[in-house]
Parts: C-alpha cells; sequence; structure tokens
C-alpha cells in the first residue's frame, strides 16, 4: 500500500504485531462501531449472540419453529436502538431483554384467543415427564422439569434466571402484577429445585 | 428514468420524460466514474441506501447492487447524484472533486443541449 | 411425581413445605444480590443448608442449559446471519452531511458523517494492537472550518504500552482526517477503555 508524505501514523507504528481481528473485540467495542454504522461490528455482534437468543428463544417457546424470526426481529430492534445503548459491554444482556420482548410479543399474539389469565394454575400432572431416563443428564433433567412448569410459570423463570429481567420488568412484559409474579416465581422455583433434589 | 426520491426534490409537474438518451448517459457515467482515480464503488445516492451496510448485505446475500447513479431532469436542466467509496490511498475530498469534473466534463461533452442543474456527490465510505 | 405442592404423590408436611417454600426465596435473594446468606441462618436448620446446596447446583445447571443447548445444535449455514444484515439499514447512521468546497455553483459535494468515523476507526485499527470503538465528531460539522474535537474509544491489546498506544492512535487519526477531509480538528482525545486478550486465548485458558 502506498500513502501520501501526508500519512504519517505508519513511520509511528511499533513493528509488526498483526492487527486485531473484529471477532477478538470486546462487546463495548464492538457495540460503540455497530451504534456508528459499523455492519460489520454488528455482524460479529450477531454471530457471537444470535445462537444463545435463538436457545432462549426456543425455551421460551417451548419449540424452536419460531425462534429464527424471534431472533431477527431482536437484532433488527437492536440495530435501530444501538446508538442509546449506554454501556456496550452489557450488550449480551442487552440483546436478552430485546429477545424477551419479542418472545413474549409473539406468546401475547398467540394468546388472543385463548382464556390467558389463569396465570398463576398448577400444572396439571399429566404434563409430568412420564418416563426418566436414569442416565439423562442434569441438563436434560432440567429441561424435562421446565417442560413441566405452566407457560406463565416457565416464561417468568427464564425472564428471570436466563433473561436477567427484575421482577418489575416481567410484570411488565406479562402484563401481570408483582405479586403474581412472585408468586409464579416461586412456584417454579419450588417445582425445579425439589426435583433436582430428586436427581442425586 | 429518474428516481423516485429525487423526483419528489425537483416537484412533479418539473418532470418530463427522461427518454433513452438519460438512461444511455446514467449507463455511461456509471461506466466512466468508476474508471475515475480514487473511486472503489459507486453506491445510490438515495439517502435509504447506507453504503457499509449494503456492501455488508450484497457480500452475503449476492444480489448485485442496483445501477447507482441517479439522472433525473426537470426543465431546468440535469441534476446527477451518486454515492462514492473511495481509496485511502488519495485525498477522498479530491476523489470527490475529481468526480465532479468528470460528471461535469461527461455531460458537456456527450449531452452538450443539456443544461447541469446540479451534481450531488457524496462520499459515503474512504477505504 | 407431581409439580404442585398440593396435588399429591409426594408425602411431605405441607407447613415444612410452606417453609421451604420461604427457605428457596430467602436464599434466591441472597445469591441474585451476589451475598453469602448469614451463617445465623443456615445454622437454624439443616433444611437450610440442604436449600442452600440445591439451590447453588440447580444455578449451575441452569447456567448451562442454553450453553449446552446451542452445542446441540447442528452446524448452521449463514443464511440466518445474512437475513438479518440484509434488513438492517438506517437513514441516521450515515449522520451528517459535511461539505466540501467546490469553486461550481452547480457542485454538491460532501461527506458522510459515518464516512468519517470509518475513516477514524480504520486509522485508529492500523495501530498495532488497537481496536477503535465509537467515535463521536463533537462540533458543527456542517459548518466549514467550524472547529471540530474528535473523541474516540479504543481497546488495546495486553501488554502494550498504553500512553504511547494511545498517541500513535492519536497521531494516525490526526494525519488520516489531514488527508481526506476539510475538517478543522483542532484535537484528537483517544480514551482507553479497555484492555484485551484475543478471545481464543481468554478462551483456551
Amino acid at each position: 500500500m502506498t500513502l501520501s508524505d501526508r500519512s504519517a501514523p505508519r513511520q509511528l507504528d511499533p513493528p509488526a504485531v498483526a492487527p486485531f481481528a473484529l471477532s477478538d473485540a470486546p462487546d463495548g467495542i464492538l457495540a460503540g462501531r455497530a451504534a456508528d454504522g459499523d455492519a460489520r461490528a454488528f455482524e460479529v455482534l450477531v454471530r457471537r449472540h444470535g445462537p444463545l437468543m435463538r436457545a432462549y428463544a426456543t425455551r421460551m417457546m417451548g419449540g424452536t419453529s419460531e425462534s429464527d424470526d424471534i431472533v431477527q426481529e431482536s437484532f433488527i430492534t437492536a440495530w435501530e436502538q444501538l446508538p442509546t445503548l449506554k454501556d456496550g459491554n452489557a450488550a449480551r444482556a442487552w440483546l436478552m431483554r430485546i429477545t424477551s420482548r419479542k418472545a413474549i410479543d409473539r406468546i401475547r399474539a398467540r394468546k388472543h384467543d385463548e382464556p390467558l389469565h389463569d396465570w398463576d394454575a398448577e400444572a396439571p400432572t399429566s404434563q409430568s415427564p412420564a418416563h426418566r431416563v436414569e442416565v439423562a443428564s442434569q441438563r436434560e433433567r432440567l429441561a424435562e422439569a421446565l417442560a413441566g412448569l405452566t407457560p406463565p410459570q416457565r416464561q417468568s423463570w427464564l425472564l428471570r434466571e436466563v433473561g436477567g429481567c427484575s421482577y418489575e420488568e416481567i410484570g411488565e412484559q406479562l402484563g401481570i402484577p408483582l405479586s403474581t409474579v412472585r408468586g409464579l416465581l416461586a412456584r417454579a422455583r419450588r417445582t425445579l429445585v425439589t426435583e433436582m433434589e430428586d436427581w442425586r | 428514468m429518474s428516481d423516485p426520491s429525487q423526483q419528489e426534490d425537483l416537484g412533479r409537474d418539473e418532470l418530463v420524460d427522461a427518454g433513452l438518451d438519460r438512461v444511455e448517459l446514467r449507463d455511461n457515467l456509471n461506466r466512466v466514474l468508476r474508471e475515475v482515480d480514487g473511486v472503489t464503488d459507486l453506491y445510490d445516492a438515495r439517502p435509504t441506501a447506507l453504503a457499509a451496510v449494503t456492501a455488508v448485505a450484497t457480500r452475503l446475500t449476492g444480489r448485485p447492487p442496483v445501477e447507482p447513479v441517479v439522472v433525473a431532469s426537470s426543465r431546468e436542466g440535469l441534476t446527477v447524484s451518486v454515492s462514492l467509496a473511495v481509496s485511502e490511498n488519495l485525498p477522498a475530498a479530491d476523489t470527490c472533486r475529481r468526480v465532479f469534473d468528470v460528471v461535469h466534463d461527461f455531460v458537456a461533452a456527450h449531452a452538450p443541449e443539456d443544461t447541469l442543474r446540479a451534481v450531488r456527490i457524496r462520499v459515503s465510505r474512504i477505504g | 411425581m407431581t409439580h404442585s405442592e398440593d396435588a399429591g404423590g409426594r408425602s411431605v408436611d405441607p407447613v415444612a413445605l410452606d417453609a421451604d417454600l420461604d427457605i428457596i426465596e430467602v436464599l434466591t435473594d441472597y445469591l441474585d444480590r451476589g451475598v453469602d446468606p448469614p451463617r445465623e441462618l443456615l445454622d437454624g436448620s439443616p433444611a437450610h443448608h440442604l436449600a442452600l446446596d440445591a439451590l447453588v447446583r440447580f444455578r449451575r445447571v441452569t447456567s448451562v442449559l442454553l450453553t449446552e443447548d446451542i452445542a446441540a445444535e447442528p452446524e448452521r449455514d449463514d443464511g440466518w446471519v445474512a437475513t438479518i444484515l440484509a434488513n438492517i439499514h438506517s437513514e441516521a447512521r450515515a449522520g451528517r452531511s459535511i461539505p466540501l468546497a467546490h469553486p461550481s455553483s452547480i457542485a454538491d459535494l460532501s461527506m458522510s458523517e459515518g464516512a468519517v468515523r470509518g475513516l477514524v476507526r480504520a486509522a485508529g485499527d492500523a495501530v498495532s494492537g488497537t481496536l477503535i470503538g465509537a467515535c463521536r465528531l463533537e462540533g458543527d460539522v456542517t459548518d466549514p472550518g467550524a472547529p471540530i474535537t474528535v473523541a474516540v474509544e479504543a481497546s488495546v491489546f495486553w501488554g502494550e504500552r498504553i500512553p504511547a498506544t494511545a498517541e500513535h492512535i492519536r497521531a494516525a487519526v490526526e494525519s488520516a482526517l489531514l488527508l481526506h477531509t476539510e475538517l478543522n480538528v483542532v484535537a484528537v482525545n483517544v480514551t482507553v477503555t479497555d484492555v484485551h486478550l484475543r478471545r481464543t486465548e481468554q478462551e483456551g485458558r
């Protein structure tokens, strides 16, 4: 590369160290660049956090069919709102919150025709996993136990434990009072922890 | 034909039929401007097309970009608009001025009957 | 097996269960705040110790649930990334329009603020061991000759001397702006926001 005389920086460079790949950059740097319009930095964020967001959406929805759409909508919203993100190093938690909102939007839309407000109901016993494979990993058992919760319990729990939402945010997103959020989380935690005890 | 966003700028009643010669002029400018020293790419000058994003999307989707140079005509003359990606090896502002000169001279040489009303050149990317 | 406290199937005293529920809530609250539960609370009952152990184990499983979900996913092609990138656009990202001088009255020449930010990033990135983050042009860039201060954030590779590297970045940015733009740059301020390792090395440790 030939640079004109006015372009002095090369002469000041310390001797050869390979420049960083953007994929090595911390989230804060990438978020700052993406907020400034650097689509390549945004691409790195998409690759880095997209799989987690997709897994989260899949757990929230109880299946994969809508998770790609949720991830896509989340990133499009993220691109638009990146200039408002104050701490780029919190990008992952921020992206998970956006994913939460997109998933909940879909759950609410899906529930439009159904009676919605039996929020704090118990899961029917029939939803409990009928068979247990002795060798199942703890993670598979947690997944099973999660599937056995009522949808509102599961959603509240995922929003809290995986999405990092506060009780207030969960109430806001699900459109339910704080006391109901507390009740849902208490039941969800107890059921899950008690089942965990059985795994020992 | 002129681009919709440019039509808005000019106002509907000012528009005259662009005709084949405009399309030819546009195509020629698209070709000639790519050869100007320091120009590495041409982008659609419409504000909705963000140059860098378009470039990344094009790489990943393999979709070719539309003809970037826009030639709009009205009774007052032609308006030529384009956005540029320029090389970091030549001063960007100079490259931009060089593109203006090429547009100006090209229209004067190949469409002498036309008046150039405005030439809008925007540097959207450097290097 | 049951998922409710009162649907039967588990031979537990409901009063004890309510107490369990309370202790789970209380301990969760401590864990959420990253605080160790007080000794008196744990020593109050062996059940409290058990509940804490259970919660800690449970959180460990929770923390790997999604990462294991990801690991269990088959390899995917880049289609999903392309779809996302093809759907992002924003006029606002181009920023302000910075006029470029020309004697002709029909010339409307400009450089986008986004292009200048990209130039600043490229110039700073070229300094070895650094990556530029956010970049701000402070001052009225639409007014030719107005004094402009450039503020850039940078991440510097672990082991680089920070003041010297910041000076390299500053000089590189300044000369790039001088070469390519007509901005009246009065200062380039570099803030080193973090020191980092290569991700692959971090993960390998």
